[in-house]
């Protein structure tokens, strides 16, 4: 199982660098490892490309990490003798680690000083320090006798942000369009960050609502109840989760899961992933495996179309990323780690098409079927007499740049609630609808390039047919000759005329979905056409350069010219020679890395599947306790509609996760049933949401002031 | 149509449900009505689970006896696994008063025929080990107690009821007593009317409507008690450990380890608290925690998964009340949270009071427990 004697992370990447100084060494079931001090423990197994980190305690099958977020509690180990989550505990020196395969022994140790109590009281309590509560802050700050207190239960505030490696969209002014996410975070933290009123808990988790308007929170080292007016719920999502045939296996897990060991702790414990979900979210994890110099074999969506943005469609497209949509993943298979992944068509009821079987060699499954709002503990907050307030997308699943808005609404709620007077301008409100809006109208690719002025020397092509919130194409261009078309940041951006040639909008467009096209310099009846790039070097094609369309056919060759780095946009301008009567379609050209993907194809009568297989197996509702699809379609058929009774019947959601995993595909089962959401009885949460040791609720009570320090 | 059913029971909850499938079992025409989305919604899912026969009030102990037995048997009876477990029930004694008490009850309790008895020191640390042996006399032992889950056992209760022809219907709360020159006749809901030879009262804590419907008064008071549970971890003990010591701001307090491994706990507040809440008091986990330590010095690194809230209906002296009122609306109230443990013991007395089967010991049991009694002679471990 060990692929390199020395843990693999990222080397050399086009946009992130590595953080990591001091090598340390840790045993992982009595083996001698090495790691970078402040690698998660998940992380410094996976980069030696170990994902199987256990048993599950009910039917002895292998289990790896799912959500690397601390929620889901797939990756429990024994960490120098104590229970703990792999992905939200540093390796140590010498730590001693070992995977969980039956019921654990307690660690037995008489405590003599319990760790104390805080208790504290503020006004307002900002739970999540992602963009929309990083946000938020941003507002609260200017209110001086107003006590502010932001929790965030990782090491760095920005929550998601700081996995984005991507530019962002929305609109310069508004939200950072064009800035890389990771440095958005940067930004808004230290908007915050040295305001007096503003007192910040990192690593710290929010554990409940309790009578008389109190929150706990554990940092890992003590407890504290806080009594709070009022709370701002900024817990953004959570990643649904997929009934399919061995859906439990390592290595598969949530696309966030990839871009936090990818993105975050540099671990490159990958080679050939399959992505299924054709949202923003799995459409731009296809484009962060790609800069590593992961092979992406193929996405797939059961829905006829992608339902994120078309521009991030498009651009994997183009580098050479197979893309089937009303296609559905059958199951998985491997042992320890899953090998393969089998998909099908499905037919117009969604059933899959046992003649349209293909089966791709993988190491990694992603999933990315959309997100759902970690709202579940409003209504309890609510009842313990907290003034609620929700952003982000705990509040409405959006993009970050909508989150960073609804965040500075929901402060803005908040004021007014407690009676503070403040300007709040209707405009706000229309521009977070704007940047919340998915992906609007697409338009023909003719009817937008009519309109584009294609006669000059020298202009920027266009790719861009979907109405999105974007528009900083319009605001990098130095001669202000691209415009939009309609809403000013929704609506399809037009050139008119007047382009020297700068490049601007080259570099800056976050969909990488405009070239410039060069007619000044001519090498017989080539053109220049520059086209942007995100990748190393290492990663250009060695000779002969595939050129394709917007959506990826392969239109022609072209020549390469020269390359241009621009190492503060971690951005390169690739300029080739391209024949004058396909420049004007070229957009890109197809990744080297992404040649040779093998596609095997399947019937039915192999029996590689049969229809009764697929009834009656190991589909995992619930991964914590592993309740079956068929386990709780059998207590539906009771004319149950109450997810707390599921739950008391089979334990489904009593796991250590909390039911954060099993609450999405429940809710599929009921609609497989034609129970539709309203007449369901939702689960109730309720505290601890993480688990926190006896020991430190038996201290001392110490009362401390809101003092920042 | 006219709806017309045997027996009505009311409540689809730890009583209501084993009282359904043993009447169906008797071939009676059963409905159960249930104001929740589905059974064992009410109290039942705040049960921690234990069950146990050594109570110092006889109809009790024998009610439990007959649990016991149906729990045991259950798996064997059934298929369906409900997590029995026969742990014992375990008191460890740390003062000579609690001594004295406890074993002048012992007396009582052995007449009943119940297997109890005091254990010294050495022999209670090797049914506990690792119990805080500082001033331990002893500890009262009963080692055919036990426990399960109130949720598998409701659910599973529920699931044979209806294979045995019981019919639920949920979402559906009794607002009346149809009433018929001077008999009850059937149960108006907030849906339908439905009718019947005989009416189950097994509402819980809900009992208010039928002091009112019926004209009798129901002495039951419901108050707070919390509970939690823990990650499971491989097994430390196996009986339900109860420390009876009184502290400033609870009476007593009781854990188990179940048969997943995990430790539930649970803590009776002192002073009581009978106002209506579901949210959880930040005071409980500390309350606990400053408590178990005294009794079990090791669980400082035990992880607290999940804690929650119930109400216990409590009558004036502990005990549950079982009354046929009018020859045909038989009343089962105030099981002062013990429902879980007494569910089918009298779901089976219940069958046999509306089959005329009933012993000369269960007439005995239905006599001291009747509604009409003084309620003044108040159970032990209450």
């Amino acid at each position: 199982m060990i692929s390199e004697p020395n843990p693999k992370i990222v080397e050399k990447h086009p946009v992130l660098s590595s953080n990591y100084k001091e090598k340390i060494s840790f045993f992982y079931n009595g083996k001698k490892y090495i790691g970078y001090k402040g690698m998660m423990i998940t992380s410094a197994l996976a980069s030696y490309g170990i994902y199987n980190i256990g048993k599950n305690i009910h039917d002895h099958s292998d289990q790896g990490l799912f959500c690397a977020n601390g929620m889901c509690a797939q990756c429990r180990v024994i960490a120098d003798g104590y229970i703990v989550k792999g992905c939200m505990t540093p390796i140590e020196e010498g730590m001693n680690i070992f995977s969980l395969s039956s019921l654990p022994e307690l660690k037995k140790e008489k405590i003599k000083n319990f760790p104390d109590i805080y208790e504290m009281e503020v006004d307002v309590v900002i739970i999540g320090g992602g963009p929309s509560g990083l946000a938020a802050a941003s507002i609260l700050k200017d209110y001086p006798d107003l006590k502010v207190l932001l929790v965030d239960d990782k090491p760095k505030l920005g929550g998601k942000l700081l996995l984005q490696t991507h530019k962002f969209f929305g609109s310069k002014e508004d939200c950072y369009a064009g800035t890389r996410g990771l440095d958005i975070a940067k930004i808004l933290e230290n908007s915050i960050v040295y305001s007096n009123n503003i007192k910040i808990f990192t690593d710290t988790y929010f554990i409940g609502g309790f009578e008389d308007s109190k929150v706990g929170l554990f940092n890992g080292k003590n407890y504290y109840i806080v009594k709070t007016k009022s709370a701002i719920l900024a817990t953004g999502a959570r990643e649904k989760y997929l009934t399919f045939k061995n859906n439990h296996l390592p290595g598969i897990f949530g696309a966030g899961a990839f871009q936090t060991l990818l993105n975050r702790d540099l671990v490159v414990g990958f080679d050939k992933i399959f992505i299924v979900g054709a949202g923003n979210v799995g459409l731009i994890a296809a484009y962060h495996a790609l800069q590593a110099g992961i092979k992406v074999v193929g996405i797939c969506d059961v829905a006829p179309k992608q339902s994120g943005y078309k521009v991030h469609l498009d651009k994997i497209k183009r580098l050479g990323v197979p893309v089937f949509f009303n296609h559905t993943v059958l199951e998985a298979e491997g042992v320890e780690r899953v090998s393969s992944v089998k998909i099908a068509k499905v037919n117009e009821d969604f059933s899959p098409d046992y003649n349209t079987i293909k089966e791709f060699s993988i190491d990694t499954l992603l999933i990315a079927v959309g997100l759902a709002e970690n709202n579940e503990f409003e209504d309890s907050l609510k009842s313990c007499g907290i003034k609620l307030f929700k952003a982000g997308d705990a509040n409405e699943i959006a993009e970050a740049s909508s989150a960073m808005f609804s965040g500075k609404l929901a402060a803005m709620k908040l004021l007014q609630e407690i009676g503070i007077n403040i300007n709040f301008p209707e405009s706000i409100l229309e521009k977070e609808k704007i940047l919340k809006m998915p992906g609007g109208k697409v338009y023909e690719p003719e009817e937008v390039s009519r309109k584009q002025d294609l006669s000059g020397n020298v202009y920027p092509r266009i790719f861009c047919y979907q109405q999105i919130p974007c528009n900083p194409c319009v605001t990098s261009c130095t001669k202000n000759c691209i415009k939009i078309d309609g809403n000013p940041i929704y609506d399809i951006p037009i050139y008119t005329s007047g382009c020297i040639g700068c490049n601007q909008c080259v570099i800056t467009c976050p969909a990488l979905a405009i070239t410039l096209v060069d007619k000044r310099k001519r090498n017989g009846n080539k053109v220049i056409v520059t086209l942007p790039f995100e990748f190393l070097d290492q990663f250009l094609p060695e000779k002969d350069y595939d050129l394709t369309d917007f959506e990826g056919n392969v239109i022609g060759k072209g020549e390469f010219r020269n390359i241009k780095n621009y190492p503060k946009e971690k951005r390169s301008l690739v300029s080739l020679w391209v024949d004058e009567e396909i420049a004007d379609k070229v957009a890109s050209f197809q990744l080297p890395l992404q040649k040779d993907i093998i596609e095997k194809k399947y019937v039915k009568e192999n029996g590689i599947i049969s229809d009764k297989e697929n009834m009656n197996d190991n589909k995992f509702v619930c991964i914590c306790e592993r309740v079956t699809a068929d386990e709780v379609r059998n207590i539906i058929n009771l004319g149950i509609k109450d997810i707390n009774f599921i739950k008391a019947a089979t334990r489904l959601s009593m796991g250590a996760c909390g039911g954060k995993t099993c609450s999405t595909t429940i809710t599929s089962l009921f609609r497989e049933a034609q129970i539709n959401r309203s007449q369901i009885e939702t689960n109730k949460p309720r505290p601890l949401i993480v688990e926190v040791p006896f020991k430190y609720f038996a201290g001392k009570i110490v009362k401390i002031p809101f003092k920042k320090e | 149509m006219l709806k017309k059913y045997d027996v009505i029971v009311i409540g689809a909850g730890s009583v209501g449900t084993p009282t359904a499938y043993f009447l169906a079992k008797e071939g009676f025409k059963v409905l159960v009505l249930e104001k929740n989305k589905a059974s064992g919604r009410g109290q039942n899912r705040a049960a921690i689970g234990g069950i146990r026969a050594t109570h110092s009030d006889k109809a009790k102990a024998m009610l439990c006896l007959n649990s016991i037995n149906i729990f045991k048997n259950w798996y064997k009876d059934t298929g369906d696994d409900i997590n029995w477990y026969q742990g014992g029930y375990f008191y460890p004694i740390y003062s000579e008063k609690d001594k004295g008490s406890v074993l002048s009850l012992l007396t009582i309790q052995k007449s009943f025929g119940l297997n109890i008895d005091f254990i010294n020191k050495d022999k209670a640390l090797m049914v506990v080990p690792d119990l805080c042996d500082e001033g331990l006399l002893g500890a009262i032992y009963s080692p055919e107690d036990g426990s399960a889950s109130p949720l598998k056992s409701n659910y599973s209760f529920f699931k044979q009821a209806k294979l045995k022809g019981a019919e639920f219907i949920f979402e559906s709360e009794v607002k009346a007593i149809i009433k018929e020159r001077d008999r009850f006749i059937g149960v108006k809901t907030d849906k339908d009317d439905y009718y019947s030879d005989y009416i189950v009262i097994a509402s819980g804590k809900d009992v208010e409507l039928f002091s009112k419907e019926l004209k009798v008064q129901i002495p039951v008071k419901s108050d707070l008690h919390e509970a939690g549970i823990t990650e499971p971890i491989a097994r430390l003990f196996d009986p339900m450990v109860v420390d009876i010591r009184s502290y400033p701001d609870s009476k007593n307090i009781y854990f188990y380890q179940n048969s997943e491994g995990q430790i539930v706990f649970c803590l009776t507040p002192s002073p009581s608290k009978y106002y209506e809440s579901d949210s959880s008091t930040a005071e409980f986990l500390l309350q606990i925690s400053s408590r178990i330590f005294d009794v079990y010095p090791y669980f400082g690194n035990l992880r607290i998964r999940r804690i929650w809230r119930g109400y216990y209906p409590n009558t004036p002296d502990g005990n549950p009340i079982i009354e046929l009122l009018h020859s045909n609306v038989l009343l089962l109230a105030g099981m002062c949270g013990q429902g879980f443990m007494l569910g089918p013991g009298i779901g089976k007395l219940s069958a046999n009071i509306l089959t005329n089967k009933l012993s000369d010991n269960e007439k005995n049991i239905i006599s001291e427990l009747s509604l009409f009694r003084k309620f003044d002679n108040v159970e032990f471990f209450k």
